[in-house]
This record gives structure tokens, sequence and C-alpha cells, in this order.
């Protein structure tokens, strides 16, 4: 019986492990912020933080690779899918907004967030390399 | 300034900026459309035959913008729409603007931009930005909506953020705005104004008579017997219509708090139009029967002026696939009729409307949505006074053409993120705001008018 519980408890943890938030922010290494608040995060990414505290523009970027875009929806805006389309639809139609530049992969969001200094962007946890820096969210 | 020589400008700019900007900021072009199936029953609501059905409800918008530089952005849209009798698919500058952000706490814009008001008036030709086909009537009334489309002019705004309290948003702006004189609006003003001149018109006849016959020391019987006029029963026909509308003020502004609580928000807004219509100097040449007939009256006008504002309280919750709103709103219409020659005032106009509503949506899926909403709207007439002596007859009364309620449910499908179907259900009761009624704005008899109607709408829109 015990080793049922046993087991379920474990299939449980990786059922949580799987879909716990799994994204980090990044931005270009020459880039002298190193954290931002969850507050700013939100604003960047809905258009009202438009600048660095330097007062460079921000180039934000959307990660479109499927799971990756859900956890930082779900846990870094906290919108849905639906939600963040239609808060920019609104932008776009109404002149108000610019939405963010949307990007396929990991890969491209890292490849624009190094080559871009005011870029951020989002990619999974574990395609973290040396091309660009973590933006810890505090 | 004129809508033309924003969009020249704008197209200037946008043009200068397809060499100025690198691959990295491209033009980018936008578009939506969509169209309506709406039937009524007991009573038209909008346009006209809804009772048979109509499709005379589409539009069509293209959005060209460019983001030139990280602070600096221009664009415009253009619209086709055609709702009942109104604008017939003709091709308009909806919104066209240049804005420059310094700071996150202040951006200007300049040229014609989409008035900002309540939660949603700035995305309502938009059908993809809101769960069901029409924005609440009672707040977002399309029969209002050249006062609530855009102003011309300036504009600014802004937000300011704080981790502990949220953030706050605002703009205000100054300018004005263009009046098309088949809007509704015109075609209300020229309709009440027909009968206020009309009725002075016919009074200043019958004086000239009079005192014609007075002077030759007869009566006024005999007045009547010489000439078969009766007072107050023959009539005489001519046309009338004020030709342009000229804004001589527009200012308004929005103050929203995005609170701490993840999707809340409040807010407040308010807007005033100062406008005055002007019909040709002459506007009524009318041929007098025997024994005068050689002689014309002519009745001068030239200027009438209306003003509406509004203000509203807002709030907003986005929680999970739940979102509720709600919103109190007030308009005020003041419109006054002068007789250019004396400077009296010949009429008026005093309506207050007290209007709010609550809307809830939920998303079951990413595809599937629900919405209930409940939408009031009571109007506060004032009397409509003319020189006829006519009066309104439902002034300051609870009639149930004063107000009316909306109890609607609809469901929302969204094929993918570009193509989208709606669906709705609304019990209504009463009939203020109703399509005819607007037509007869001071006989209120509403002939043939039912207290409880319906109707039903579809749509698909697609957008890209």
């Amino acid at each position: 019986m015990f080793k049922r519980i046993s087991i379920l408890l474990l299939i449980l943890v990786a059922a949580i492990a799987m879909y716990a938030s799994d994204f980090i922010m990044i931005v270009n290494k020459a880039n002298n912020t190193g954290e931002i608040s969850s507050a700013d995060l939100q604003n960047i990414y809905s258009g009202k933080k438009s600048s660095w505290p330097d007062g460079k523009g921000i180039n934000a970027t959307f990660n479109k690779q499927a799971g990756v875009s859900d956890d930082f929806l779900k846990d870094g805006i906290k919108k849905t899918l639906p939600q963040y389309q239609t808060f920019w639809k609104k932008a776009v139609f109404t002149g108000t907004g610019t939405p963010p530049k949307e990007l396929d992969s990991d890969a491209a969001v890292k490849s624009y967030v190094a080559a871009n200094q005011n870029a951020i962007g989002f990619i999974s946890a574990g395609a973290l390399d040396g091309s660009v820096k973590k933006l810890n969210i505090k | 300034m004129k809508i033309k020589h924003i969009f020249v400008i704008i197209s200037i700019m946008l043009l200068t900026s397809l060499n100025a900007q690198e691959s990295e900021n491209p033009v980018k072009v936008h578009g939506f459309m969509g169209q309506s199936f709406i039937f009524s029953q007991e009573n038209d609501f909008l346009v006209a035959n809804s009772e048979k059905g109509s499709h005379e409800l589409n539009e069509v918008g293209l959005t060209i913008t460019s983001q030139i530089s990280p602070k600096f952005r221009v664009g415009f849209q253009l619209l086709s729409r055609d709702f009942g009798d109104l604008d017939n698919n003709k091709t308009q500058l909806d919104w066209a603007f240049a804005d420059y952000r310094y700071k996150d706490y202040l951006g200007v814009r300049f040229g014609r931009v989409k008035l900002p008001y309540g939660l949603y008036n700035e995305g309502r030709d938009t059908d993809i930005l809101r769960p069901m086909v029409f924005l609440p009537q009672s707040v977002y009334d399309e029969n209002y909506r050249p006062y609530l489309l855009a102003y011309q002019g300036t504009g600014i705004y802004g937000n300011y953020s704080h981790d502990k309290i949220g953030s706050f948003d605002y703009n205000f702006y100054s300018g004005g705005m263009n009046l098309n004189k088949d809007e509704m609006v015109m075609r209300v003003t020229n309709d009440i104004a027909s009968s206020v001149v009309y009725a002075g018109v016919q009074k200043a006849f019958y004086q000239t008579v009079m005192n014609a016959f007075l002077g030759q020391g007869l009566s006024a019987a005999d007045a009547q017997t010489q000439t078969g006029l009766v007072m107050g029963a023959t009539t005489f026909d001519f046309a009338y219509e004020y030709t342009e509308a000229r804004c001589t003020q527009l200012f308004g502004g929005t103050l929203f708090w995005n609170t701490p609580v993840n999707g809340l928000r409040t807010g407040f807004s308010f807007t005033r139009v100062d406008l005055d219509f002007y019909s040709p100097k002459t506007i009524a040449t009318i041929d007098a029967p025997a024994p005068f007939g050689t002689n014309t009256l002519n009745f001068t006008k030239k200027r009438d002026g209306g003003i509406p504002a509004r203000w509203a309280v807002s709030g907003e919750w986005q929680y999970n696939t739940f979102t509720f709103a709600s919103e109190f709103n007030k308009t005020t219409l003041r419109q006054n009729f002068y007789d250019e020659t004396t400077l009296a005032k010949t009429a008026k106009l005093e309506r207050d409307e007290i209007s709010y509503y609550g809307m809830l949506s939920w998303m079951m899926n990413d595809q599937i949505t629900f919405s209930l909403l409940y939408d009031f709207v009571k109007i506060d007439r004032q009397e409509a006074i003319t020189p006829a002596g006519t009066t309104d007859l439902l002034a300051g009364t609870d009639d149930w053409r004063n107000q009316r309620s909306d109890i609607a449910f609809g469901g929302r499908y969204d094929f993918n993120s570009n193509i989208t179907f709606k669906a709705e259900y609304h019990l209504m009761n009463g009939y203020a705001k109703v399509y005819s009624e607007y037509l007869d704005p001071i006989d209120n008899s509403a002939a043939g008018a039912e207290e409880n109607w319906s109707y039903a709408i579809f749509k698909a829109s697609y957008n890209f």
C-alpha cells in the first residue's frame, strides 16, 4: 500500500514539475539591468513601460514556442493567450501601441536578444546559454 | 484641422519612414471585416426594417502603422461601414495620428485620435475586441457615435506605476470634431429644427397677415374669412436642413487605476462637445395665398447650438477565465434653437440620460465564450418648447418610452485567432432610444411602438 502511494506521489510530483513555470527572462549581455519586478514585467508586455532605467527604449519579444509561452503568460504576466492577443489587437486597431515582436523559438529569441542591446525576451529555463543574460524577477 | 490635412500629413510621415527605417520596424498592415444579421420583433432597432431582418450592418477596416523609432509612431485606419441608413460603406478616415512617447509617464498624440472613454470606446469599431456583437448600447450608444468616435487635436497620455498600489493610466485631450450631415445626430437636430423653424415661419407669416388686416381696421376673423387661412391648420411646405456643424470646443479625459489585484481596473471618464449648427442664411421663402399671393416671407436662421456632455465610472475584473465589466454613465444633452435676427431662444431640447450595465463573460476554452448582459438606460426629458407651443408629452415621466432595459445572452466562437462567430439574443423592455424614436423625437406618441420586444443578432468577422 505504502509503495503504491509513493509511486502515485512521485507521478504527481513529476506531473507538477512538468507543468511548473519553466521560463526565464533574458536581456542582452550589455544591459545593466539585473532584475525586474513582476509589475514592471507586466507593464512591459502591456506597453506601459517602454524604457530601461537608462532611458533607452525597450524592444520586447514574444516567444511563440509551445509550452514556454503558456508558462510566461500564466506566471509572467498573468493573462490567458486570448486576453493577451485581444489586448494587443486593441492597441493595433486603435493605433495606441505596437505589440512585442513575435519569434518562433528559444533559439530565435536568444539570437535576437544577443543582437539587440535593448531587447528583452523569455525562453525555456534549460535553453539559457552564454549568448544572453538572465534577468531575475523579484 | 481638417481630416484630409491630417491624412496627408500622416501619409507623408509613413512614406518617409519607409526609407528612413531599417527592416527592424517595417510598416505594419492589419485589417478587419465583419458582417451581421439582425432580426427584431415588435420594434425596429438601430437599423430600419430590422423587424424584417437586415444585413445592413457591416464594417471593413484597414490599418497601416509604422514604429519609426522606439518613441515615435505614426499610422492611420480607413473604415468603411454600413449601419442601416447610415454611412452606406463610404470609406472614412477612422483615425490618423502621430504619437511621441517622451517618457512612460508622458506621451503626446496629434491628429485624429480615437476618443478614449470608458472601458471600451476606443475599440468600438473592432468586433474582435469584445465578447458580444455590440458594446452595451446604454453607454456606447450607436446613435451618439459621432460624439464619441474621435477627436481631432492634441492629447497627452501616460502611465504611472508603483509596485504596491498598482498603476495609473491617463488620457486628456482637446480639439474638435467633424460631423457628417448624414449622421443620426444631425438628422435628429434637423428634424427638431425643422419642426421649430416650421412653426416659427408659420407664426411669423400669420402675424404678418394679421398685422396687415388689423392695420386696415379689420379684425382677425375678417382676415381668416378673406384669406381662408386658419391659424394652426393651414400649412406650407418648405425644405429645411442644417448643412454644417462646427465644433467650437471638445475636451475630455480618462483616468484609470490598475489595482494591485490582478486583472482589476477602475476609472473615470468625461467628455464635452460644443457644437454650432449652421443652415443657409435664408431657409424659407413662402409664397402667400391670395390676397397676399405676391408676398414673399423670408425667415432667416443661421445658428443653433448643442452641448452633449457625459461622464462615466467604470470597473472591469478579469479573473482567470471570467471577465466582469460594469459602467455607470450620465449624458447631458443641451440644445438651444435661436432666432438669428433677435437672438432670442426659440426652443430648447434638454435631456439627461442615466445608463448602466453589467456584463459577465466566461471563456470556457480558447475558442468558446459565453456572455450575459444587463443593460439599462433612462431618459430624463425636460420640456422641448417650440414657438408653436409644442411640448414634450413625456417630460419628467417614468413612462416606458423614456427607458429601456436589455437582458441578453450570447456565445462567441473563435475558429482561430482570425475568424470569429457570434450569436446572441436580447430581451428588451421599453422604447427609449429605439430607432424610430430618434426619427420623431418631439412627437413621443411612438405610434406602433411596443413596450416588450426582442432581437437576435448574428455576426461573422475576420481580422489579420
